[in-house]
Formats: structure tokens, C-alpha cells, sequence
């Protein structure tokens, strides 16, 4: 993201602003419905992202780089949106949901259900990791973790699936 | 295997063709008119907005924690709307920022992190964060002077960074009037500059030689969002430019208008 565009959107300049949006907005819907893991929450908590983005934008540091700071936003309203939706689904989807992950641990997940069969604190590094193909210091910008910490993370992630995927190792090291 | 989960996780990441341009109407239709600045500020008036997916949810108080940096600033939003609009503007003004924080400057190429204070003038309706470790705010002649909190020594001119609003005059007609004055005084004027940093506006810059305690001028004329300008005066000298000159541009970045919606 430009400093110019950033300045103009501070502005309050509308094309500014549209273009940051073209510019983000795919991985922003993609990255919120793997994280989210449900359409409408995703689209809730990208739009809520995007108003942010917009009313905050004064408060960007410009001296450091612009996607975590979209990113950590954007985690942010999706936890949001998570937390709000899980409080008023109902009890009986709330059971049927435990079940389901209660009967994950086998071998006959494919990788995507083993991804997001993963507790969050594993599955969202892992997530921007592949979709994004982010470094493990930006992941680590955008989650606002130590750079061990989340090597630490993708390890243990990669060796969950590994485990939910009958035991064959899975992905690069790196 | 990376590349498959890649590819899985985009099949399975898929959304409608429509559906950028369908969020876009509806997040269009959220912002608010002029810079965003003053939209965030006043975030409590969300409860008038649309909510995400048409969940309108009504709050008799929305809690507006804005961190910037060390501190937070709490707003109660409710006492906002209970007051007529102008009113509520401005008594609630000096809530919406945080008493300080953290802001980073570079002076002389080495990065350093300040003790941003925050001073709200609500009769002039601007806001701006300056260093509290290096500098003191002052009202001199009805202008707000930003200058260092102990009087350089001699045989230092003094350096200052000095706010004034001309409530009748737009920016470029004004800074036209004050390279014109600036022209009697200074032995050289430059080109009256067009900018966007650190403020929209112009830019005036004039010296008193090239001696090391030569007096630099710098002034910066911006719009006050209305039908006026508020003029921004950066008073050094030329050994100065890089330590208070920078300094004082550094802190213009955290000038803000207040402009009621």
C-alpha cells in the first residue's frame, strides 16, 4: 500500500479508499471465511474490517509495513464476529457441533478438515501461511506473536494434521 | 502437498462474482463525508449506521475504547447523543483522544520514540500530539506555541511551532499574503509549494542567510475544513533544521481538524 494512498484515504478521498479496498479484498473474504468458517460471519467481519480500516487510518503508523496492520484488523473483527455468533447459536447446533468434532481424530479427513479441525491458536498461522504464502515474520506481524512462537505453532499444527491425517507427515518445514 | 492445501483452501475460500461490488454498496454507504479522521472519533455514532448483515442491534451505550499506543481513551458515547449536535461535538472532543502516547520520529536519520502529549483546542477545533519530554504548549496572543520547555540558551534564537486560525481566508489566498510579508523580512523567500505532508495545504519556507544560527521560517497553511485556514508556523535556525525543524513537521503529522459533520 502506498503512502500516497494512505494519505488521500486520511483525507478522506473515496477513490483512494476503493482502491485499497480492490487491493485487499480478496484475501481479506478469502482469509475471513477460513477463519470464520461460515460465509456470513466472513462477510460481516470484512465489512466491519473495511469501516475500520477507513476510521482508523490516521492512527496507521506509516513507518511500518501496511498488511499486518490490515491483517491484525481483520483477525480481529473476525474473533469478534466469532464470538458474538457463538453466544446465540443455538443450544441443540452448539451440541451437534461438539459431536462432530469429538468424532474428527481419525485418518479419512482430507486436508482441508484436518486444517480446520486444528484449535485456532494452531489453524489461523497455518491458514495465512498457505493461502497468503506469508513468511513466518509477517504471520507473526499480523498475529502479534513472537517469531519462535509461531514457528512453534505451525510445527505443532502441521504435526496435528499429520496425526489427523493417519500419521503421514505433512508439509514443508519452512 | 503445500500447493494441494493451497488449492484447497482456495476452492473452498470461493465466493460469488457479485459479492465484492454487493459489500462495497454497503460499505459505501457507511462513510462518512470528509476524512475518516473525525468519522473514527465519533464511532459511538455507529448506533445510527446500518450494522453488517442488517443485524441493527439497539445500545443505550456504546463504550468506544480507542488505543493509541500507552493509553486508552474511554468514551461514553450515550452522554454524546444525549446532547444537542454542536454541543455534543465539543464537550466530548477531548475525550476521544488518548491523553498520550507513543510516537515515533526520525531526527537526523536515527528513529527515536516520543512521549506524545495531547493538546485539544476546541475553540479552534484542531487537535495535535507533541513531544511532553522536549516541548511545552503555551497560549500567546490567542495562538497556541509549541516551544521547548526551557529557553534555548544564547546565542540560540528561539525555535517554536505556533497555531493560529484565520477563520475568513482560504489557504491559498493566505499563503500567498504571507510569502508576500515574509518577502520584507526574510532575505530569501522560496516558491510557495503545494503539499500533502505533513498537512494538506501549502508551504512557505524562507531563511536569513547561511549562518548556522541563520533564522528558518517554515509555514504551512492548511484548510480548517470550513471557510478558513489554520496557519502553522515552524520558527528555527539553520543548524536547527534537522533537530526542532524535524521535529516540528513530525509533530504537524499529528495535526488534526476537527471539522463537525
Amino acid at each position: 500500500m502506498e503512502l500516497d494512498t494512505i494519505s488521500r484515504i486520511v483525507q478522506g478521498d473515496r477513490e483512494a479508499f476503493r482502491s485499497l479496498y480492490d487491493e485487499y479484498f480478496d484475501y481479506a473474504m478469502r482469509t475471513a471465511a477460513l477463519v470464520a468458517k461460515n460465509r456470513e460471519w466472513a462477510k460481516d467481519a470484512v465489512q466491519e474490517t473495511f469501516l475500520r480500516v477507513y476510521r482508523n487510518i490516521w492512527q496507521y503508523d506509516r513507518a511500518k509495513p501496511f498488511k499486518p496492520w490490515f491483517y491484525s484488523i481483520l483477525l480481529r473483527e473476525c474473533y469478534r464476529v466469532m464470538e458474538r455468533e457463538k453466544k446465540v447459536v443455538p443450544l441443540g447446533e452448539q451440541l451437534e457441533r461438539v459431536a462432530v468434532e469429538a468424532s474428527m481424530p481419525d485418518g479419512k479427513l482430507d486436508l482441508y478438515d484436518a486444517l480446520q479441525s486444528l484449535q485456532d491458536m494452531y489453524r489461523i498461522p497455518l491458514i495465512l501461511k498457505y493461502l497468503h504464502n506469508y513468511s513466518e515474520k509477517e504471520i507473526a506481524d499480523i498475529m502479534e506473536l513472537n517469531v519462535n512462537t509461531l514457528k512453534s505453532r505451525l510445527l505443532k499444527g502441521r504435526e496435528q494434521m499429520r496425526d489427523r491425517l493417519g500419521g503421514e507427515p505433512y508439509g514443508s518445514k519452512a | 502437498m503445500d500447493q494441494k492445501l493451497k488449492q484447497r483452501l482456495e476452492e473452498e475460500s470461493n465466493y460469488p462474482s457479485n459479492l465484492k461490488e454487493e459489500m462495497w454498496a454497503k460499505i459505501e454507504s457507511q462513510l462518512e463525508n470528509g476524512s475518516p479522521f473525525l468519522a473514527d472519533s465519533i464511532e459511538g455514532k455507529l448506533n445510527n449506521r446500518e450494522q453488517p448483515q442488517g443485524k441493527r442491534r439497539k445500545r443505550t451505550m456504546t463504550i468506544i475504547k480507542a488505543t493509541t499506543g500507552l493509553t486508552a481513551a474511554v468514551i461514553a458515547i450515550a452522554a454524546f447523543l444525549a446532547l444537542p449536535p454542536g454541543e455534543a461535538f465539543m464537550k466530548s472532543v477531548q475525550n476521544w483522544f488518548a491523553p498520550e502516547k507513543k510516537i515515533e520520529v526520525e531526527v537526523e536519520g536515527n528513529k527515536e520514540e516520543t512521549n506524545g502529549q495531547v493538546h485539544v483546542n476546541e475553540e479552534s477545533r484542531y487537535a495535535i500530539y507533541y513531544d511532553k519530554e522536549r516541548y511545552k504548549l503555551i497560549q500567546q496572543d490567542g495562538k497556541d506555541v509549541i516551544t521547548t520547555i526551557e529557553p534555548l540558551p544564547e546565542p540560540y534564537p528561539q525555535v517554536s511551532l505556533t497555531i493560529e486560525q484565520d477563520v475568513d481566508a482560504l489557504p491559498e489566498k493566505l499563503a500567498a499574503d504571507i510569502a508576500g510579508k515574509l518577502t520584507d523580512q526574510f532575505a530569501e523567500v522560496r516558491d510557495i509549494e503545494k503539499v500533502s505532508e505533513p498537512v494538506k495545504g501549502y508551504r512557505i519556507h524562507a531563511i536569513n542567510g547561511h549562518d548556522r544560527l541563520s533564522e528558518v521560517i517554515t509555514v504551512y497553511v492548511t484548510s480548517n475544513e470550513r471557510q478558513g485556514s489554520f496557519i502553522l508556523t515552524m520558527n528555527y535556525f539553520l543548524e536547527a533544521a534537522e533537530g526542532h525543524g524535524a521535529r516540528f513537521t513530525q509533530t504537524l503529522e499529528q495535526f488534526k481538524v476537527l471539522a463537525e459533520e
